[in-house]
């Protein structure tokens, strides 16, 4: 069985052990036992403790091995010390899938990660999937079965959710209990030692149960992997994620709590837009769409209509919409008209429908209805202020109405205000209406679900360029550093790898004496640079270790020697290889173009504005490679000097297809060669269109060994 | 009969290295290797109340195997301790205990390697500097020459005159601490001017860390420090480079990439930067402010047997002894020793010596 299949298993099983199940109240075995009892499971549950006998009824096995019929699951609620050797046991008896809610693995320390290390064996070993350990468990409202120590079942729904923190389930789904949101899958990731969010995003993918995402996560695995398994999904249903550790205090404090250092946080937002995936900022917007979600369908584009009974509501609504890219809908002639005819001559029959203090519930009706059948709209939100002749609750009984007779269009309601508004509430949430108590929340939840659809439509089935490039030449350069035992590229070698994949630079020599110096320059034609040639001399400048504009072959040797000599006195313990002798490039706009690879995504390219601004301006963009040229479009179009390169206030145009290639030949160059950790073309000139670019300083840095 | 080989340079580790180097040479080649060091320095580490002892005397000793009691391999240990210790012995008493040790020591060797003096002109004051024994011994003489610019030239002259002023007619040059940018030059130029000037040309070490690296224990030591993982990997690990990591995780790593087998200094709170040095070419973990490192940095670091010591000075300081530790050969450094040997053997030639 292959993995999906297996995790297939996990969600649907025939059959359940509780290994370590107790009859003590209190105990997480008797918990886990309990629930899954009262979840109404329908298939065989198997009690197994060594002390054997009876617990809440069920026959209690002394192991796993005595079990006459087949065990699907096996859920591990025992002491960490006596989890392999059960791990082994399981296998043996050919049990699908494992549930380790055991504490005491790789959190824990060296020992732990050992014991960690060879669950993971067993689980190969014996074609099992694991889930955990160190996890709360796993419920599936739709199977029904709930294997965890929660305490109390959510209710059915469509949502599938995992989460990195167990303790934080606990919380959400007590609350969800209170707001009325249901879930088809409630996964609590563990440690990830086997099965990770990338395995459970697949899986949930293909769950006919589950139409919406949700994923609280610290880091992921494997970047890779859940990029794909991710590109995967979300033109099914849409992914919502929130990635804590955003902040450096937050990022250190997720380090310590998982021992791997997770990629930057850039990375993973790179990685969540170039796969599709929304993130969300905080757990509550990630819920507000997730409310939202659970009970509309998507809206078919941002249009929306707003629908009110007081002025100041409506406009803050309108100004929502606009920040959050939704359209105020224009509403067709014959709408108006209905509403003309309907309304108050005072109210205003414009989107925002304003419908007046006095609006009652046929009002609302009257209005609701014709904004969701009206063609222009694609979305409706309703707002409801308590004012002395308002009926809060027969106006949330005209929604769920009305949302009945379309039920194909997002419906949201605000109904803002404290006492007057929980039974209004309490009618639209039986009623499947997704309530916010303030219009921004609203607003931003419908967005979000409109954005999804943009992703999921922009995620195309584009093709990786491949350039014909000199691979080899490549690969000798690298060979020659490593023998060289170095780390840092000479500028020559970097122009040299540069120069092999194709790209446009400033050509470079290294010379080792002033006449060698003055030969290459008379070579490379006049006026040249020339800059210290020495891999422990990062700011070359700073001692005096540039030259540039050197118009005569005297320049060009006085300047050599002078520059040997504040290397010498600046940096005395330097390796100097020698000085490389460069041709001056013509002025262009300067771009900088870089290339750092992540801990968890690998190569991230980076493009902005260069020259010595760059830290400055931080007028940059990145993306993952390997890059489709809409990548590199998008990549340049993110940045303002994407706008400045086409030209503006009557300056021609530069040359962007050729930084396009350059940036597609530079991401094919890191793809090739993973010994590339870092990579920079600063500054690269770009120049008047047709007339191509020159990439002036190339940096390369090579890991591994 | 047995060629006697002389060493001899200014230099600090380089004449002990180039043994090494040699002796690894002839030994592959089948032949026995002897080594002796008339005239040596007093090694705390090493002595003993009875007896004083010199630091390559006891590495040369277990390399080579040799039988002898240290004290014969370099029998004169100068101390310092006054101005006249060997003019109150006597050039005669001090030629013949180097005599006796050296006929003790030859007796069965095809070759014998000579250390001389940390300069070759030492004791002259007894008549018995490195160039006076070494016509004794009607030795060859390797002359080691730091040579960090072309200006080294006139220092080869002043080897050869003051060692053919002595009677000594085989000079064979190797050039040390030579930067690689002068590769070229030496191969086009220097050695020719060296074979002009009636020399031979030995060979050039270029200025390389991995020569000059400390291992952990000397970090260790220096730093008086607690090994907290790695005890394993205490002499076979070396360090090339120190890093100070105290920058966000993410811009650090741009940095320790730059860097081989190095050595990262930080303070014991900071986990984050201990992970990403440990995602990059790092040997060695220094905590600073004796602040221990959490759980699980030590587990990440025994995962990939990367050793952690912990110190109590602070960051600057630490960044500052570490940065005068030159690294000595000691012959508990199995992994260095052979290190020495490659790159040394590699750097050589000299099939005129018969080598």
């Amino acid at each position: 069985m292959d993995r999906q299949e297996l995790i297939d298993v996990l969600f649907n099983p025939r059959s359940i052990a509780v290994i370590g199940a107790s009859e003590t109240k209190g105990k997480l075995g008797n918990d886990v036992l309990r629930n899954l009892i009262e979840s109404g499971f329908q298939g065989r549950i198997y009690p197994i403790n060594p002390k054997g006998g009876e617990i809440l009824g069920l026959k209690v096995y002394r192991k796993v091995g005595d079990i006459a019929g087949d065990v699907d699951v096996a859920v591990i609620v025992i002491p960490a010390r006596f989890v392999l050797p059960v791990v082994e046991e399981c296998g043996e008896k050919g049990v699908k899938a494992l549930v380790i809610i055991t504490a005491g693995f790789k959190e824990i320390g060296h020992e732990g990660q050992e014991a960690e290390k060879k669950l993971v064996e067993l689980a190969k070993k014996y074609d099992m999937v694991i889930q955990g350990p160190n996890c709360l468990g796993i419920i599936n409202t739709s199977a029904p079965y709930n294997a965890s120590f929660s305490a109390g079942t959510p209710s059915k729904g469509t949502i599938a959710f995992a989460s990195q923190s167990g303790a934080l389930m606990t919380g959400i789904l007590d609350w969800s209990l209170m707001e009325k949101i249901g879930f088809s899958k409630f996964v609590s990731l563990g440690n990830k030692a086997d099965l990770d969010e990338a395995d459970f995003i697949e899986a949930f993918g293909s769950d006919p149960d589950s139409t919406f995402i949700l994923l609280y996560i610290e880091s992921v695995v494997d970047g890779r992997k859940f990029m794909e398994a991710c590109k995967k999904v979300v033109p099914k249903k849409p992914i919502f994620v929130v990635k804590s550790g955003v902040s450096e205090a937050g990022a250190r404090a997720a380090s310590s709590h998982t021992g791997s250092l997770a990629g930057s946080d850039t990375a993973y937002d790179v990685a969540f837009k170039q796969s599709g995936v929304s993130r969300a900022e905080s757990m509550a917007n990630l819920f507000d769409v997730a409310n939202v979600f659970d009970d509309m369908h998507l809206p078919a584009g941002n249009r929306v209509a707003i629908v009110t009974n007081a002025g100041g509501p409506g406009i803050l609504t309108t100004d929502a919409c606009e920040s959050n890219g939704l359209e105020i809908a224009k509403l067709t002639p014959q709408s108006i008209e209905v509403l003309k005819e309907g309304l108050p001559p005072a109210a205003a029959v414009y989107n925002p429908i304003d419908a007046l203090g006095t609006a009652q519930p046929e009002d609302y009706e009257l209005c609701v209805e014709t904004a969701l059948a009206d063609e222009n709209v694609d979305s409706v939100i309703v707002l409801v202020t308590p004012q002395a002749m308002t009926d809060e609750t027969g106006t949330a009984q005209i929604l769920v109405e009305s949302h009945k007779k379309f039920p194909g269009k997002p419906l949201v309601a605000v109904f803002m205000g404290g006492n007057s508004m929980v039974y209004p509430r309490i009618v639209l949430n039986e009623g499947d209406i997704p309530v916010f108590d303030f219009p921004e929340r609203a607003v931003y939840a419908l967005a979000e679900l409109y954005k999804y659809t943009v992703h999921r439509d922009s995620l195309k089935d584009e093709t990786i360029p491949k350039f014909r490039v000199k691979k080899k030449e490549v690969a000798e350069i690298i060979e020659k550093v490593r023998e060289d035992n170095r780390t840092v590229l000479l500028g020559s070698e970097a122009h040299a790898i540069a120069e092999a994949y194709g790209i446009q630079v400033a050509k470079i020599r290294l010379a080792t004496s002033s006449e060698e110096a003055v030969d290459l320059a008379n070579e490379l034609g006049y006026p040249v640079v020339l800059k210290i040639a020495s891999p422990d001399i990062v700011h070359k400048s700073d001692i005096g270790g540039i030259r540039i504009g050197l118009e005569t072959p005297e320049e060009v040797e006085q300047a050599f020697l002078e520059i040997l000599e504040n290397a010498q006195t600046h940096r005395p313990k330097a390796i100097v290889y020698g000085v490389d002798v460069q041709e001056m490039a013509e002025k262009g706009k300067e771009v900088i173009i870089g290339c750092s690879r992540d801990i968890q995504f690998g190569p991230m390219i980076m493009f902005g504005a260069g020259g010595i601004f760059v830290n400055y301006l931080k007028d940059i963009s990145f993306r993952l490679a390997p890059m489709t040229r809409t990548d590199v479009q998008e990549l340049i179009d993110d940045t303002k000097m994407g706008t400045l390169l086409k030209g503006v206030r009557g300056e021609p145009p530069s040359d962007i297809k050729a930084i396009e290639d350059t940036i597609l030949r530079i991401s094919q160059l890191v793809t090739d060669f993973e010994e590339i950790v870092e990579l920079d073309i600063n500054p690269c000139f770009a120049y008047e269109k047709g007339k191509g670019i020159s990439a002036v300083d190339v940096k390369i840095t090579i890991g591994g060994s | 009969m047995v060629k006697n080989i002389v060493i001899t340079g200014d230099t600090i580790t380089g004449k002990t290295l180039i043994a090494l180097g040699i002796a690894a040479k002839l030994r592959t080649a089948g032949k026995e290797v002897g080594y002796f060091k008339p005239v040596g320095t007093k090694s705390f580490d090493h002595s003993t109340i009875d007896h004083d002892a010199d630091e390559d005397a006891v590495v040369m000793k277990s390399v080579l195997e040799l039988k002898s009691e240290v004290s014969c391999i370099c029998p004169i240990i100068r101390t310092k301790s006054s101005y006249d210790e060997f003019l109150r012995a006597g050039h005669d008493k001090l030629l013949d205990q180097i005599m006796t040790c050296y006929t003790k020591l030859s007796s069965g060797k095809d070759i014998m390697l000579i250390e001389g003096t940390k300069a070759p002109w030492h004791l002259l004051h007894v008549g018995l500097s490195t160039a006076q024994i070494a016509t004794k011994l009607e030795a060859s003489v390797i002359c080691l020459v730091n040579f960090p610019d072309i200006t080294a030239i006139d220092d080869i002259l002043l080897q050869r005159e003051f060692f053919k002023s002595y009677g000594v007619e085989e000079i064979t040059v190797v050039l040390n601490l030579v930067p690689p940018m002068l590769k070229g030059t030496i191969h086009n130029h220097i050695r020719e001017f060296i074979e002009e000037n009636g020399m031979h040309y030995g060979g050039a070490i270029y200025q390389n860390r991995e020569l000059f690296s400390p291992s952990v224990r000397e970090i260790l030591r220096a730093l008086d420090g607690q090994i907290i993982t790695g005890e394993d990997h205490i002499d076979s690990v070396i360090v090339d480079q120190f890093m100070v990591g105290s920058m966000a995780p993410e811009n650090a790593l741009k940095w320790f990439r730059r860097a081989k087998h190095k050595a990262v200094i930080t303070s014991g709170d900071r986990s984050d930067i201990c992970l990403a040095a440990m995602e990059t070419d790092t040997n060695l973990l220094i905590l600073t402010g004796g602040m221990g490192p959490d759980i699980r940095t030590v587990s990440r670091a025994k995962e990939l047997g990367i050793p952690i010591i912990m110190t109590a000075h602070d960051t600057y300081t630490t960044g500052q002894i570490v940065d005068n530790l030159v690294a000595t050969v000691t012959p508990e450094n199995k992994e260095k020793i052979a290190l020495v040997e490659r790159i040394i053997g590699e750097a050589l030639n000299l099939s005129h010596l018969g080598i």
